[in-house]
């Protein structure tokens, strides 16, 4: 039964690719029927893990693959983490699912983008349910496979489809990274598991590593004993390399760049996979495989700095973009910085509340931007105002969605931004400076700034394009039912899941001791006044900026010596493609036009080219003697054999 | 007492006598008996090398010597009606026996 999660978006990515490609309305269905199918199948576990308290877990598994000792299983694990993740990604997903039937209706490609998503589906869920990391593995790249064809899926724009190359090459970089670390942890299994479980199993692989006196055992010795590896800095390079993959999958610093660009692909993928799932499937993996990261304080340090930079640095470049979904797109980014700070200060909890909440809110914004969109036909956030009275549904929906990304109280997002805010101003003793306390709560105050921004610009004021106002209508249902269901849920969510015996139940059973037990917010009058402080900071200075009366105008703030500068460095993104663009085509292009010369004059010229020179001249020469005489072949004949005897006498 | 020494001096002189045919004769067959020449000489030391070489244990001699010749004598024999196979249509085609007339099989 469990294993029809999988197997259900996989036969309708089938059918619908083989069979239903002529009928619209039998794709959308089986996808729907898939999708909903397996988030009925998921919630039929949620009574069992609610009762559970963290020890809930259904599993099975069967031998896939055997290589000497070495045995691969291909299973599912579900437990209070992998059902609550499964839960988001298909009810999120289905939502999503309901929304394109009505965003992509009338599009020729109508079949193709639901066997997509259907892909996506299967790819996604495998993920989640993996238990162990070559099962994992698998399906992060499928999963980068169907980011890349959704992204690309307008191929006929020559952006589309850059965008999809630049999204699948950067999840390289990340993913190569990410196989050296699980064949690292490939090659430890051997000594730490029973031999029968499968290779790279999560379970035994915890177990193995809560052992006492576990860490300073030898994990590899080089030299005769010269040189010792203890288990502890195996662990830490082994994370540190499996922490790639989550840089590259959750777009973080230095390897972001794709995600801003991947809204290229259609509103519901953008929504779907670059904003609620496929990029919160780092921040899973980091929550699954946590016991990797436990042990050693700095690769936590590293993850923890590595998110707060890239909260900060995605909402400072967010406060400058005038694309509407490139801005939520550099929002995701800033909150998955959130996520993954968290997972560094050691708050797998938070981190986890914190996803799924966004997962809500976020989906919810970008299924607006998609509504305004369709609406106005037109991405720029400068050419549209006043938009509000004419799609009132999408503009409050919004509007919601916005309050619950700032953290207003009582919204989802108070409670889950408000733990990790909390978590970041008392870190734990490895992560304590001044950016972790600082930066978090700078980038909650930029949050709030840039979406005022983006919500005055849109919704608000005098429209600026008055014939793409007047043209303006509200979306069908199809596309607002799924944002009012998504709009309840990001103003309850965060009571729903977000008490103490919740989370608890949506603990994972890899959790190995010592994590950082979740405090949920109290929310007593100071920790409302704060929330409500940064969010009146940020949004006051974007009403002051932006607002119908603009009473410090964006232009008098430019004029101060500096922010110029300041202004082109955030809307340049910190010039890091610029980085990359120049590395590509001096540093690249270079090493390759040498690796070229080489081949051209070395191997070839020389050594390929050279050798048939050779042969060539030596048949020249060697040819003159066969001159058809038989005498003289016989001539010669005794002559060999006398000087192959006179050598040999 | 003839000695091994005598039975290779006559090989070697019968295998001059025949080296010396294939190079100087030009006719096809001539070439062809100073071939067999040769080979003789060869199956002569052989049997020469046998006869004296191989030590005597009571009355058994290991022939394998003796044995190696009748290979020798047997593939000659399968040589000889190949070639003069070819030296036959080599004179119906070209209406000539010599060798040096039919050396345009070169590069």
């Amino acid at each position: 039964m469990n294993w029809l999660i999988l197997l259900l978006p996989l036969t309708s990515a089938f059918l619908i690719t083989c069979f239903t490609q002529k009928s619209k309305w039998l794709s959308a269905t089986l996808a729907l029927a898939a999708v909903w199918g397996a988030f009925a199948i998921a919630a039929s576990h949620l009574p069992a893990a609610l009762h559970g308290e963290g020890h809930f877990v259904v599993a099975d598994s069967f031998r896939w693959l055997s290589a000497g000792d070495t045995v691969f299983r291909y299973g599912f694990l579900i437990d209070g983490l992998s059902l609550i993740m499964l839960l988001v990604v298909l009810g999120v997903g289905g939502l999503i699912h309901i929304y394109a039937i009505g965003y992509m209706h009338g599009d020729p490609g109508f079949s193709r983008f639901f066997a997509y998503l259907s892909l996506f589906m299967f790819s996604m869920l495998g993920i989640v349910i993996a238990d162990n990391f070559f099962q994992i593995f698998i399906h992060w790249e499928l999963v980068g496979v169907s980011s890349y064809l959704l992204i690309g899926y307008y191929f006929r724009k020559d952006s589309a489809a850059a965008a999809a190359n630049k999204a699948f090459l950067t999840n390289r970089v990340g993913d190569f990274g990410f196989m050296l670390g699980i064949l690292m942890l490939f090659y430890a299994t051997k000594s730490w598991v029973a031999p029968g479980s499968g290779a790279g199993d999560f379970r035994a692989m915890a177990a193995a590593i809560s052992a006492p006196g576990w860490l300073e055992q030898t994990a590899m010795s080089i030299g005769g004993g010269r040189w010792i590896m203890t288990n502890e800095h195996f662990l830490w390079i082994a994370g540190a390399l499996t922490f790639m993959g989550v840089m590259g999958k959750s777009a973080q610093f230095p390897l972001h760049v794709w995600l801003p660009d991947a809204m290229e692909g259609p509103t519901p993928v953008s929504a779907l996979i670059h904003a609620a799932t496929m990029v919160a499937a780092g921040v899973f993996l980091l929550a699954r495989i946590f016991f990797v990261y436990l042990p050693s304080e700095t690769a936590l340090s590293i993850i923890a700095h590595i998110g707060c930079f890239t909260a900060f640095f995605a909402a400072t470049i967010a406060t400058t973009q005038n694309d509407i979904k490139r801005i939520l797109a550099f929002s995701t980014l800033s909150q998955l910085g959130y996520m993954v700070m968290a997972m560094g200060l050691g708050g797998v909890d938070a981190s986890m509340f914190h996803l799924t909440t966004h997962a809500f809110f976020k989906a919810l914004l970008f299924l607006g931007a998609g509504c305004v969109i369709h609406a106005v036909h037109t991405n720029d956030i400068r050419e549209m105002g006043g938009l509000l009275r004419k799609l009132p549904i999408t503009g409050w929906t919004f509007l919601i969605g916005t309050l619950a990304l700032c953290g207003v109280p009582p919204l989802s997002g108070f409670w889950s931004k408000d733990g990790i805010l909390h978590l970041s101003q008392h870190p734990p003793h490895y992560a304590h400076d001044w950016m972790i306390t600082t930066l978090p709560t700078i980038t909650a105050v930029l949050t709030s700034y840039y979406m005022f921004r983006l919500v005055l610009q849109t919704f608000f004021g005098k429209p600026r394009d008055q014939h793409r106002y007047d043209h303006a209508h509200e979306a069908p249902t199809w596309m607002w039912a799924p944002m009012v269901v998504l709009c309840v849920l990001a103003i309850i969510g965060g009571q729903l899941i977000g008490s103490p015996d919740t989370l608890e139940a949506f603990r994972t059973v890899t959790r190995p001791a010592g994590v950082m037990e979740f405090e949920p917010i109290h929310a007593d009058e100071q920790t409302i006044l704060h929330a409500l402080l940064i969010f009146g900071l940020g949004a006051g200075a974007a009403f002051a900026a932006w607002g119908p009366r603009r009473w410090i105008h964006p232009d008098r703030i430019l004029a101060i010596p500096g922010m110029r500068a300041v202004h082109a460095l955030f809307d340049n993104r910190w010039y890091v493609d610029d980085f990359y663009a120049w590395i590509v085509k001096y540093v690249q292009q270079n090493v390759a036009r040498a690796c070229n010369a080489f081949d051209q004059y070395v191997l070839i010229g020389f050594i390929v080219n050279g050798g048939s020179w050779l042969t060539r001249a030596t048949g020249a020469i060697v040819a003159r003697y066969q001159t058809g005489s038989v005498r003289a072949y016989a001539l010669l004949f005794l002559a060999g054999v006398a000087a192959l005897l006179a050598l040999n006498l | 007492m003839i000695t091994l020494e005598h039975y290779l001096a006559l090989s070697a002189m019968i295998f001059t006598l025949g080296l010396c045919g294939v190079m100087m004769r030009r006719n096809v067959i001539l070439v062809m008996m100073s071939i067999e020449i040769m080979l003789n000489a060869a199956n002569l030391a052989l049997v020469a090398f046998n006869r004296h070489l191989v030590p005597v244990a009571g009355a058994a001699v290991a022939p394998d010597g003796q044995v190696l010749v009748f290979f020798t004598i047997a593939v000659a024999a399968a040589e000889v009606a190949v070639a003069l196979a070819i030296a036959m249509l080599l004179f119906r085609r070209l209406d000539t026996v010599s060798v040096d007339d039919v050396a345009n099989l070169r590069w």
